[in-house]
């Protein structure tokens, strides 16, 4: 696994695999303590943002299903960041990917969102009152609970109705598995970490982030964000001219590049405020309709509106999730007994309400895809964090040292490290 | 760099663990039981056939060769309210919640009827010899 995009040329400023704090000249040990909570928030909100891009390219068993390593970050900010800026980073993480993916006006975020926040209040709470009793595997399996306790009662409510008790046990199995595994890991990197050792010395020392603090907001520098859409953008294109005679491939890239000169374009005359303000208004008008006809063309119209915007999409994987919300929907019958398959039975009501259901669902991820340009950004101190994270988040993908599953957590560290180093040279400059 | 090679798992690690490893089981039997006694009621008119959840209060009009047949679905019971029949058998009937309980108003042959879901424990018992 590498964390830069450009495998072939040596990497010239990659850490020596030795690299660690006491070895950086001058700045060693003071260097991460110029560090001030906001700061330290958007490097993890920004790890974050790595995280769920690898994940994003790894394999997944079933769509929903996701091994949760984005919340590393999270796990380990228990214990460096005091309550309120823990907060801060689960809302960052949460809205930076929404940004990030386009999902921002979508169900997706609205239940990435409680899931992430509940699942924060949940690890903080044990964290607490469990004190030396715990470690991070209670904190993170306390978390994954939570966390999938409410996204499934969210998918009963809001999506699936009743049939949504079905795949409650699976659910929830996964989640405890997931957070048992990545307690453990997170564990294991706390204690072989010097970057979080040295990260666990700052939370102390309060008074550097009442110097510090009041500087975020006039530090926004906006930078190109480089998107999980771009990063594949750019594979996809080297891909095919390796494999030119692959006519198929072929067809694909230049598909591709039209999809660029259309995002291009788009991002020429649109303003992603304006967009996002737009965005906004016609969700409002679309959760308001009721007939499902109106519902159909909306979702035609943001769609089409997704292919002018030149974001990636997938009708096929659209029509499934459809079809997947409509079955579910079904499995409890309701209404009209229009035909039997066996033992399946159809109803009018249950079909009509799960496509409409199905149809909000999808119209409001295409709606967000087109409104949520990645140029986004929010006004005030969070929308200052969130910038910052960002910013962070570039500095990460070029990163010039090579994570290897093999030495992950040494790895992980020294990016880590170099990151706050740099942010450091960076405040004091 | 060393590794340390070993995390240390701590009392509560275990208590946690367990007790969401008991809510995953307890999940799992809760749905099981559900879904196996889920009940349904039936409605068949002239016009075809209609089921509802028991569990979700609904109104629902079923047409007859003598007009509308209104059934009521309030807290777990099924219940005929109005019907255009002279007797008005099926109104005296009162509510039913039972698996293979039934009210039929034969005037207008709408016939309503309680089913579960899954397996068949539920159908027999009490109510059933009762009849």
């Amino acid at each position: 696994m590498r964390a830069h995009t450009s495998p072939e040329e040596p990497s010239a400023l990659e850490a020596p695999p030795d690299f660690s704090l006491e070895q950086t000249p001058s700045r060693g040990q003071t260097s991460l303590g110029y560090v001030n909570q906001a700061d330290l928030t958007a490097l993890l909100a920004a790890f974050c943002f790595f995280l769920s891009a690898i994940e994003y390219m790894l394999p997944k068993p079933l769509p929903f299903m996701r091994i949760g390593i984005a919340n590393l970050p999270i796990l380990l900010a228990v214990d460096i960041l005091p309550f309120k800026w823990f907060m801060v980073l689960a809302a960052t993480k949460v809205v930076g990917m929404s940004i990030v993916s386009g999902t921002l006006f979508s169900y997706v975020a609205l239940f990435s969102l409680c899931g992430t926040m509940i699942a924060a209040i949940a690890m903080q709470t044990t964290r607490k009152l469990g004190k030396g009793a715990i470690s991070l595997i209670g904190v993170s399996i306390s978390g994954a609970m939570a966390s999938n306790t409410i996204q499934m009662l969210m998918a009963r409510y809001v999506i699936f109705g009743e049939a949504a008790w079905l795949i409650a046990p699976l659910f929830l199995t996964t989640g405890l598995i997931t957070g048992t595994l990545m307690g453990f890991f997170a564990e294991f990197f706390a204690e072989n970490s010097h970057w979080y050792a040295s990260a666990r010395g700052i939370s102390n020392a309060r008074f550097i982030n009442n110097q510090k603090n009041s500087e975020v907001g006039e530090r926004l520098i906006v930078s190109e964000l480089a998107t999980e859409d771009n990063n594949s953008d750019k594979k996809s294109i080297d891909n095919s001219g390796k494999t030119a005679e692959n006519k198929a491939s072929m067809r694909k890239s230049i598909q591709n590049q039209a999809r660029i000169a259309r995002r291009e374009r788009y991002e020429k005359y649109m303003e992603p405020w304006i967009a996002a303000v737009l965005g906004a208004a016609i969700a409002i008008f679309f959760l308001l309709q009721k007939g499902i006809v109106l519902k159909l063309l909306y979702l035609i119209l943001f769609v089409f509106w997704t292919w002018i915007s030149g974001k990636r999409f997938s009708l096929i994987s659209t029509f499934a999730v459809i079809a997947g919300i409509i079955l579910a929907n079904l499995l409890i019958p309701s209404g009209r007994v229009l035909f039997k398959i066996g033992p399946f039975v159809i109803t009018e009501f249950a079909l009509i309400d799960g496509f409409s259901k199905a149809l909000t669902f999808e119209g409001l991820m295409y709606l967000s895809k087109a409104a949520i340009m990645s140029g986004l950004r929010f006004p005030g101190r969070f929308g200052a964090i969130i910038a910052q994270a960002f910013r962070y988040y570039d500095h990460i993908i070029e990163y010039r040292g090579k994570i290897h599953p093999k030495t992950i957590v040494q790895d992980i560290d020294n990016l880590l490290q170099t990151m706050s180093i740099d942010i450091d040279r960076k405040t004091q400059d | 760099m060393k590794l340390a090679s070993r995390v240390h798992v701590r009392f509560l690690d275990i208590l946690i663990f367990a007790l969401a490893a008991l809510l995953v089981v307890g999940t799992a039997f809760l749905v099981l039981d559900r879904q196996s006694g889920t009940r349904y009621v039936e409605m068949t008119g002239e016009k075809g056939e209609f089921i509802a959840p028991l569990n979700k209060d609904a109104d629902y009009e079923i047409s007859g060769p003598l007009g509308m047949t209104s059934v009521h679905i309030h807290d777990g019971k099924a219940s005929i309210t109005e019907s255009p029949c002279n007797n008005k058998l099926c109104v005296l009937a009162g509510a039913i919640s039972e698996p293979n309980q039934w009210i039929a108003c034969l005037p207008n042959k709408v016939f309503v009827r309680i089913t579960s879901s899954g397996n068949s424990k539920d159908v027999g018992g009490v109510d059933a010899s009762a009849y």
